[in-house]
């Protein structure tokens, strides 16, 4: 045999034995995933095609019955659409307020200073929810800050109701998931090469059409990836809306709570969480296929 | 189209300065060469023409129009950088087309020039392809096409063809010459590549140290360079240090005659020696010795047209402090030919530049002229078209020739002894150090 022949031999040999190691490296996460993630979740698929009786019992057969309950049920279907809409409101008002501050963080040239915008950035994740929400319940009260100072500047007479509604929830969302949107952005603006910027200066486009010309395209795939983050935050989580909302606001989550836990009807609370896995799952999805499309342009894939 | 006029400006960051006291002008329809080393200041110097920077003084007006002061988009400057800076998201026409785009020309109008511009570096075919399908030299034609489509006064190059490979490097020398040529742009190239600057300009502008070393044609700055910065880092140098021969030491050949008025015009205070019809200067080079203890007899012929004396009107023999006070320029070391311990010049002696392809080499005892001395070969290097030949003198000090590579059927051997000569108008002398322009 030849000597190159031996060589890539052995070559192919130490490569199978590194995809070895690193599946030994990663037993013990995949261990994890498929016994707290994979089976958990093969049961709850399993669960929502159970029916029920009238006393809620699950019965052994089944059937779509659950699908078709939060389908047709005009509560339901209000609160799918209700939940989509807030989470898309929240994920829209973060990627505009991102925007400003990515170009923030990337253009300071000191970076003592950038470190201090990154924290002041994150800080809101290094609260606890529960602390972050009663700060949001303390300014937006009957008698809270905000009301309070415009009914001292004569802005308002009666206090205004800014607590336990969706917008409140969008405003507690916006401010904690701010940072998921941001830093992806951060990154994908930072790697623009700033001869670009200087090319379309040169070429004679001011600041605000250099933006629009050259730093928003490059910045979709960043973008889409923070809007991705945001929009599954939004969509699924419980804690903020129950805290700053109020139980009886019409999202998914707090519905599955009140199936799952109040009402105990766990073939519904789990068709309502297949659904709610599928709405994040096509808008991922559809992220997802929008950044390959967009960056299949610029490069090679 | 329109000249470009720079008018004493200086630039600090901070405390650091990157450029003083830049005065200088491109004409109309000039393809002009910035060049020096990194950290010279020429591309601060560039990117203040375009507008990224402003000069701390100064002003910078282009076609007789003061740009000091405004934006890059307001400039009319048509640039390409060294990274092409083509928009990735956008094809090779809307690459173009940007410019015109941004103007608002009619849609008509800017399919029409966007097809010209393709034209112009031979691309029409690739109009439709995206940036990353196009190979190096591709995309820096595009970046080329983009930066004339808007029709600018000037055209700004920022080291275009660092990127390249040595072949396509030399292609696109080429191109960018006849492209300038075709259009008449009056042009300035930013480059470190000494070949490159002197193969391509009208005129160049040396930079070292953010000062301007030198500015003139290809030839001049090569044959006559106005210091020892300037001599050392373009192309290779001989420098040796030479003091006047006193008239009575002057030993060997005839004795010194009467200068015939040439002392009156040559500032040297070195002894005239009448040999072939032209005045020579004597000089004895102490770190040149062909015997131990006997330094080399230089002669010089300092009106020689060809030589440095017309450039050459600051008088290092009357003006010691000149020499005294001259530090190495920064980065001629790594530069520099010559061995670096050999050439610093002492009060009163003048620096010679010897090129080393303007040294002869014949079979020992066979040199001809007045300026010859045998030398043993220390180190050679092959570079195809061209030998590098190290020689050492017997007593002390070595010289860098460049020998054509013909002349040399077989390698010479190391400690092989030949004659080195050179003619006296081929050692012209450079102010040591720095100069002031």
């Amino acid at each position: 045999m030849s000597e190159q022949g031996t060589r890539r031999i052995s070559a192919k040999r130490g490569k199978a034995s590194a995809g070895l190691f690193q599946w030994l490296l990663l037993s013990p996460s995949l261990l994890f995933l498929t016994l707290f993630l994979l089976v958990p979740f093969v049961m709850l698929l399993v669960l929502s095609f159970r029916d029920v009786d009238s006393l809620l019992t699950v019965l052994p057969t089944y059937s779509f019955s659950q699908y078709i309950d939060v389908f047709t049920t005009p509560a339901y279907s209000r609160t799918i659409g209700s939940t989509l809409w807030m989470a898309l409101v929240t994920t829209g008002i973060c990627v505009l307020m991102a925007y400003p501050a990515a170009y923030l963080l990337v253009r300071t040239p000191s970076r003592g200073l950038r470190t201090f915008f990154y924290i002041l950035l994150v800080s809101p994740l290094l609260t606890s929810v529960v602390i972050r929400t009663f700060a949001w319940i303390v300014l937006l009260a009957q008698n809270g800050l905000v009301n309070e100072v415009l009914i001292n500047l004569h802005l308002i007479n009666k206090p205004l109701s800014l607590l336990w509604n969706m917008n409140a929830v969008i405003i507690a969302y916006v401010q904690v998931m701010l940072p998921f949107a941001v830093l992806p952005l951060a990154t994908s603006m930072g790697e623009i090469p700033p001869n670009l910027r200087r090319a379309s200066m040169i070429l004679g486009a001011g600041r605000i059409r250099t933006f629009f010309r050259v730093t928003l395209p490059l910045t979709i795939p960043g973008m889409l990836s923070g809007a991705v983050i945001v929009f599954s935050l939004a969509a699924g989580s419980y804690i903020t809306p129950l805290l700053v909302g109020g139980r009886l606001q019409p999202l998914l989550p707090l519905a599955i709570y009140q199936q799952a836990v109040q009402v105990f009807n766990l073939p519904l609370a789990a068709a309502m969480s297949i659904t709610l896995l599928l709405i994040v799952g096509i808008f991922v999805a559809l992220a997802g296929w929008a950044t390959k499309r967009w960056e299949g342009r610029m490069r090679d894939v | 189209m329109s000249g470009i006029r720079i008018q004493e400006i200086s630039k600090t960051f901070g405390d650091q300065t990157a450029l003083s006291h830049v005065d200088l002008e491109v004409f109309e329809g000039e393809f002009f060469s910035l060049l020096g080393p990194s950290g010279c200041g020429k591309t601060t110097l560039l990117n203040m023409i375009a507008g990224f920077l402003e000069p701390t003084t100064g002003g910078i007006f282009i076609g007789g129009r003061e740009v000091t002061g405004l934006p890059p988009y307001r400039r009319e400057i048509g640039m390409v950088f060294q990274d092409y800076a083509l928009f990735p998201h956008l094809s090779v026409s809307d690459n173009v087309a940007y410019g015109l785009r941004i103007r608002k020309v009619p849609r008509k109008e800017v399919q029409e020039r966007v097809r010209e511009s393709l034209a112009l570096v031979q691309l029409e075919a690739y109009a439709s392809r995206m940036p990353h399908q196009l190979s190096g030299g591709q995309r820096q034609r595009v970046a080329i096409a983009r930066a004339l489509a808007i029709r600018p006064a000037v055209l700004l190059l920022d080291e275009p063809l660092s990127n390249l490979d040595a072949k396509l490097r030399k292609d696109m020398q080429t191109e960018l010459r006849n492209i300038q040529r075709r259009t008449g742009i009056t042009t300035i190239l930013v480059t470190h590549d000494q070949e490159e600057a002197l193969s391509l300009s009208d005129r160049i502008g040396i930079l070292g140290d953010g000062r301007l070393q030198q500015l003139g044609t290809p030839l001049d700055v090569y044959r006559r360079p106005s210091n020892r910065f300037v001599a050392e880092f373009i192309g290779q140098v001989n420098l040796i240090a030479a003091a006047p021969e006193a008239a009575s030491a002057a030993g060997g050949s005839s004795p010194a005659e009467a200068p015939l008025g040439a002392a009156g015009t040559a500032p040297y205070a070195a002894p005239a020696v009448r040999e072939g019809g032209a005045n020579l200067a004597a000089f004895a080079a102490a770190q040149l010795q062909a015997a131990p203890g006997e330094p080399l007899r230089l002669l010089a012929d300092l009106a020689a047209p060809e030589g440095g004396a017309a450039a050459f009107s600051g008088a290092p023999a009357s003006a010691p402090a000149a020499a005294s006070a001259s530090p190495a320029a920064p980065g001629s070391a790594a530069i520099s030919a010559s061995a670096p311990g050999a050439v610093s010049p002492q009060s009163g002696e003048t620096l010679f530049m010897l090129r080393p392809e303007r040294i002869r080499v014949a079979a020992a005892g066979e040199g001809a002229g007045v300026n010859r001395t045998p030398a043993a070969v220390s180190g050679v290097s092959y570079a195809g078209n061209v030998l590098r030949i190290r020689f050492e003198l017997a007593g002390s000090g070595s010289l860098t020739v460049h020998a054509s590579d013909p002349d040399f059927p077989a390698l010479p051997e190391p400690g092989q002894v030949y004659d080195l000569y050179w003619r006296p108008q081929d050692l012209i002398p450079v102010l040591p150090g720095e100069g002031p322009l």
